[in-house]
């Protein structure tokens, strides 16, 4: 006990009081199992099943999953440069558990699924684009009817993660258990995504996401990205830098990246491809204005392109305290919308002609890509955007991933019927899950453009290089 | 001669009887608050831990502000800290959960001492904003020490098997909500409590009456932070995903209210308030959602940014109306379930 | 390191501009306004709202956020203050603290949680102080926060305002001599509402503003600024809100660029608070009370 002088001048009472409290610190201890602790773990989130086999043996690997506790997981192949994210083996998130009987979520006519997404915090997606661009798939994408899949149709629930990893790690339970969701999408975050997925790893709930951190990620076998993670596009940005945007100096080029170990491995990915650059790693409550003295001494560019992996907010202040107005490019995924453009443009133009990676065209090309977008936006009577758009993307791969289930569906034909198979949108990245999670190879790339309001237009449309 | 016997004895029946049926309700009202427990998913379960951490923060707050009057904004610090070193202990160490929960304790009772040390020498509002300063440090500065904390991706806090089920884990933390409201009991209780009441009255007049002003205020400052601090290690075991965002200075903020809306020095009113404001976020978005009736002008997300909002209103209808918070309200209702004559 | 020095000042001014609202309640009330920073923020939203959001032109945003602050000013010292001025001060507190939280629930409520950008006062590109890009609406800030400062405690020097100060000092005595306590209150919170609503209106077009961006990452230094500079001092204030601007960039840039601390600015906050409350709690400018 550390509570030296003050015990000393209390009376006998008080000190029966701190006897009791050094009593229970003490016998506190003695309810823990150690053994325990490293299976919990492996529940947690470390499974991991990249052994190489697909063979379907042994069908739950939460006891037996050998390595890959640490979230940085070496054995599960989250550092592997191709990206192949199970390692080992194709289909490595197959694990084999074909029809499970886990049908939570699914009853004769519906099928459930739950969102997560921030509405409030540092990245807030706009609330009644996301209300109403949650459904928009389901109620009308079947040429204005509702989606049917095997004679059910698409119920959904979402709830709003406020940013954080812990937030979105309770709403995923709630959504999977308590409002019985059969599969949970992540709309944005990477924390949020990392945190969620290992929820739905450990439960066995499908989860689908768009790509972010691979770190931790290789080895859940409930897991699907639908379009390339950070790590693998951070070479492609590098590229892009060099060759699109004619920058090759590599003292020219700064990275600002969020620091937060779930994006090592982007920073990894872009230093390693573009040798010597400069990186900075605010802490992500810091507010973007102080990063800013680095980019400009006064209206003078220290660097004539700035990788930004932040939140949008950060990075809508960075760009507006940056005087000297450098180019920024970057990956990710809420940085793509629209309300970023427009926000950056109405602060004295401070993000115009900025790059980012995203995994659709921009929205204002929506109807080139996918013109059953537009008639079903029409048949709702909705004023879409961008946010609209994603969801309407990421629900077309889930869709097609649910088709593909059959009818007798449950989580473990689900996980069955994703592993190992391709998928094609056009409105996200195609989709080919032969090497693990990380099936796709294809970005957009678009730029900020702030005659007409500040909004995002399409540069190249599903590209795999530069 | 005769009568006054009956009379007598007609006091001792009822007597007799009033507490058979006290005793009654209370544990029927026990018996209605364990039914979620017992009947809902693992979902209620959670939700029921969540309350008693929540109900835990808001003893530890209640020892400092309600017993020894001095006011703390920075709880997020002790709180915090407890459940890093939780999950320090839990993921990096590989601990027992029950070391986890002890060093989370002793942090938060050292970091306590540490702070109260230099804190102390300040008085009133300033030791408001002091703490106010260092739970922004601590949130920005030691929560954001990535070795320790794992940075933004935030630090595992694994459970043990046997308390891996959600089921398994409510016990824990309803228990040690008991254990911390025993050790309320007793400093009130004992020449502790007088000692912090004179404390809490008039620093100057209990200086005169001997009473070590300094030594009581770093004892309560340490106490409480010794129990934030494990209400700390519980939070990380409760989501077993801890980061700094958990512990942003509007939490202690609303931690703060919580105990001041359930009534300072009630014991019964800190537990219900903080069991409210603790489901009320994970709870009402649904709820509203569900109903069948939906307002025009509000949408879904809405109802996702109203609980702050509720939580604040409560807090100024109390101080405007019931000082004493729920306390106050539940005063003829417990007054007369601990057997005592009312005035 | 000059950028950070200069970025330092002009962010201190924020702070600076605050502080004054804060000692002008605490002189006259005794009390620590924790509600400071959202008189500025119900003036941006409102002002944004106006010339944003209905395209009328920047006064009448400017008008209509000043008048929305006192407003709020007002409403807080009629219903909140008045009510619970015989409660301890820790209740006052807990008070203003939930006044503060409720402003920014209900901006969240009724706009969205999205960053904006409040149009500044006079566009253009920014002047280079020591390498810093300064935009003009921040040497627009600076010039009105030494005005504003001056003013106060010009204030203080007039009859008005030593009423205020014998009220808050002897409120029987001065009720005797013909001093009104309401008035004095409303006075004094609607003063304070207004330099808050200046603050926020200032403060705003400079860079992105989201709810809450007042509270959030600027009342605490500001408080820190109003105890370095005595509390009670408003010159003191001045002072004291540079001086923690610089103090803040310096760590950012010692201790969190070059030592990679993280936190630098918060921990470099807290460091001089305790330093002053410790070595000299009478602050730079402040008198023994």
């Amino acid at each position: 006990m550390r509570l030296g002088p003050p015990r000393r001048s209390l009376s006998k009472r008080s000190r029966t009081v701190l006897a009791l409290l050094a009593g229970a610190l003490l016998v506190l201890p003695a309810c823990g199992q150690f053994e325990g602790v490293h299976d919990d773990f492996v529940a947690q989130g470390g499974e991991n099943e990249g052994l190489g086999g697909s063979e379907g043996g042994s069908a739950d690997g939460g006891a037996t999953g050998g390595d890959g506790t640490e979230s940085s997981g070496d054995g599960g192949g989250s550092d592997d440069a191709s990206g192949g994210g199970g390692g080992g083996g194709g289909g490595g998130n197959d694990n084999g558990n074909a029809g499970n009987g886990d049908t939570t979520g699914v009853t004769a006519d519906t099928i459930t699924i739950g969102i997560h997404a921030p509405l409030t915090g540092a990245a807030p997606l706009k609330q009644e684009s996301f209300a109403t661009g949650k459904d928009l798939y389901w109620q009308y994408g079947n040429g204005g009817k509702p989606v049917q899949i095997h004679g059910r149709t698409v119920e959904t629930v979402f709830a709003d993660d406020q940013y954080r990893p812990s937030t979105a790690r309770q709403v995923c339970q709630t959504m999977a258990e308590e409002q019985q969701a059969f599969a949970l999408i992540g709309a944005g975050g990477t924390d949020q995504i990392q945190a969620c997925a290992q929820y739905a790893a450990s439960e066995d709930v499908p989860y689908l996401s768009t790509g972010v951190t691979e770190t931790g990620m290789g080895s859940l076998d409930t897991y699907f990205a639908a379009s390339m993670t950070y790590r693998q596009q951070a070479p492609m940005l590098a590229a892009y830098i060099k060759n699109e945007l004619g920058v090759t100096d590599a003292s020219k080029v700064a990275a600002v990246v969020t620091n937060t170990p779930n994006f090592d491995d982007a920073v990894e990915g872009f230093t390693g491809a573009f040798d010597g650059v400069d990186v900075f790693r605010p802490d992500k409550n810091e507010r973007g204005s102080s990063a800013a003295g680095n980019l400009c001494t006064g209206t003078v560019k220290n660097y004539d392109v700035v990788f930004v992996l932040t939140s949008p907010t950060f990075y809508l202040e960075m760009a507006a305290a940056s005087g000297c107005r450098p180019q920024f490019a970057g990956v990710g995924v809420s940085m793509g919308l629209d309300q970023v453009a427009s926000t950056g443009c109405s602060a004295a133009s401070s993000t115009e002609g900025a790059r980012f990676f995203n995994p659709t065209p921009a929205f204002a090309d929506a109807g080139e890509y996918d013109p059953d977008f537009l008639a079903a936006v029409d048949a709702a009577g909705i004023e879409a955007d961008d946010v609209t758009w994603m969801m309407w993307g990421q629900s077309k791969v889930l869709h097609q991933m649910l088709e593909r289930a059959g009818e007798g569906l449950d989580r473990g034909a689900f996980m069955d019927a994703v592993a190992g198979q391709k998928f094609s949108t056009g409105v996200f990245p195609d989709l080919n899950y032969a090497n693990g999670p990380f099936g796709a190879t294809q970005v957009s790339v678009l730029r900020n453009v702030c005659s007409g309001g500040g909004h995002y237009e399409t540069d190249f449309a599903f590209v795999s290089g530069f | 001669m005769a009568t006054a016997t009956m009379v007598l004895t007609r006091v001792k029946v009822q007597r007799r009887f009033g507490l058979a049926l006290r005793v009654t309700v209370v544990i029927a009202l026990l018996a209605l608050a364990a039914l979620p427990l017992l009947l809902g998913g693992d979902v209620w379960a959670q939700r029921i831990s969540r309350a008693a951490i929540y109900a835990v923060i808001g003893l530890s707050i209640n020892t400092l502000t309600g017993h020894a009057g001095q006011i703390s904004l920075g709880h997020q610090a002790f709180v915090g800290i407890g459940a890093f070193a939780a999950a320090f202990m839990a993921s990096r160490l590989g601990a027992p959960l029950g070391f986890g929960l002890a060093a989370a304790g002793v942090a938060g009772a050292f970091t306590a001492v540490v702070i109260g040390l230099v804190a102390l020498r300040v008085t009133g509002l300033y030791l408001a904003l002091v703490t106010l300063a260092f739970g922004l440090t601590a949130e920005t500065t030691i929560f954001n020490w990535r070795e320790f904390t794992g940075g933004g991706a935030g630090a595992f806090a694994p459970r043990p098997a046997v308390l891996a089920s959600d089921h398994a884990f409510a016990p824990l933390c309803l228990g040690v909500l008991g254990l911390v409201l025993y050790l309320d009991w007793r400093i009130v209780s004992t020449k502790t409590g007088r000692a912090l009441a004179a404390v809490r009255n008039d620093e100057r007049i209990a200086s005169t009456l001997g009473v070590n002003v300094t030594g009581y205020k770093l004892a309560a400052f340490s106490l409480s932070g010794l129990i934030a601090g494990l209400a700390g290690g519980l939070f990380a075991h409760w989501n077993q995903i801890v980061q700094a965002m958990d512990f942003e200075f509007q939490v202690a903020l609303v931690w703060v209210l919580m105990t001041v809306v359930g009534g300072l020095r009630s014991r019964l009113g800190v537990i219900l308030a903080s069991a409210f404001f603790a489901l009320l976020p994970l709870t009402l978005p649904n709820f509203l959602s569900s109903l069948p009736w939906q307002p025009p002008f509000l949408n879904e997300a809405v109802y996702h940014v109203l609980p702050p909002f509720i939580v604040v209103v409560m807090l100024l209808i109390v101080l405007r109306c019931f000082p004493g918070g729920f306390g106050q309200l539940l005063r003829p209702a417990t007054a007369w379930l601990s057997g005592k004559r009312q005035s | 390191m000059g950028a950070f020095l200069a970025l330092g000042l002009f962010q201190g001014a924020v702070y600076g501009l605050l502080a004054v609202g804060i000692v002008l309640v605490y002189k006259a009330k005794r009390v620590f306004n924790f509600a400071q920073g959202e008189f500025g923020g119900v003036a941006a939203f409102t002002a944004f709202a106006i010339v944003v959001g209905a395209g009328l032109p920047y006064w009448v945003g400017v008008v209509g956020g000043l008048a929305a602050a006192v407003a709020m000013g007002l409403i807080v010292e009629r219903v909140i203050v008045r009510p619970l001025e015989s409660s301890s001060r820790t209740i006052m507190l807990v008070a203003l603290v939930g006044v503060a939280l409720f402003t920014i629930a209900i901006i969240v409520l009724l706009g969205q949680p999205i960053p904006r950008v409040m149009p500044p006062l006079i566009a253009g590109g920014g002047v280079n102080i020591l390498g810093a890009g300064i935009l003009p609406q921040q040497l627009i800030l600076m010039a009105v926060l030494a005005v504003l400062a001056a003013a106060m405690a010009w204030f203080f020097k007039t009859d008005m305002g030593l009423a205020v100060l014998a009220s808050s000092q002897d409120t029987r005595a001065a009720q005797v001599v013909g001093i009104s306590p309401v008035a004095v209150s409303r006075l004094v919170w609607g003063m304070a509402a207004l330099l808050g609503g200046i603050a926020g209106l200032l403060y705003a077009p400079v860079g992105i503003f989201t709810p809450g961006f007042m509270t959030l990452t600027m009342l605490v230094p500001a408080f820190a600024a109003a105890v370095l500079g005595g509390m009670t001092s408003l010159p003191g204030a001045f002072i004291g809100g540079l001086a923690i601007g610089v103090v803040q960039n310096l760590g950012i840039y010692y201790l969190g660029q070059q030592l990679k601390v993280p936190g630098a600015a918060e921990l470099g906050v807290f460091a001089l608070l305790m330093l002053v409350l410790l070595i000299r709690p009478q602050g730079l400018l402040g008198k023994e009370a």
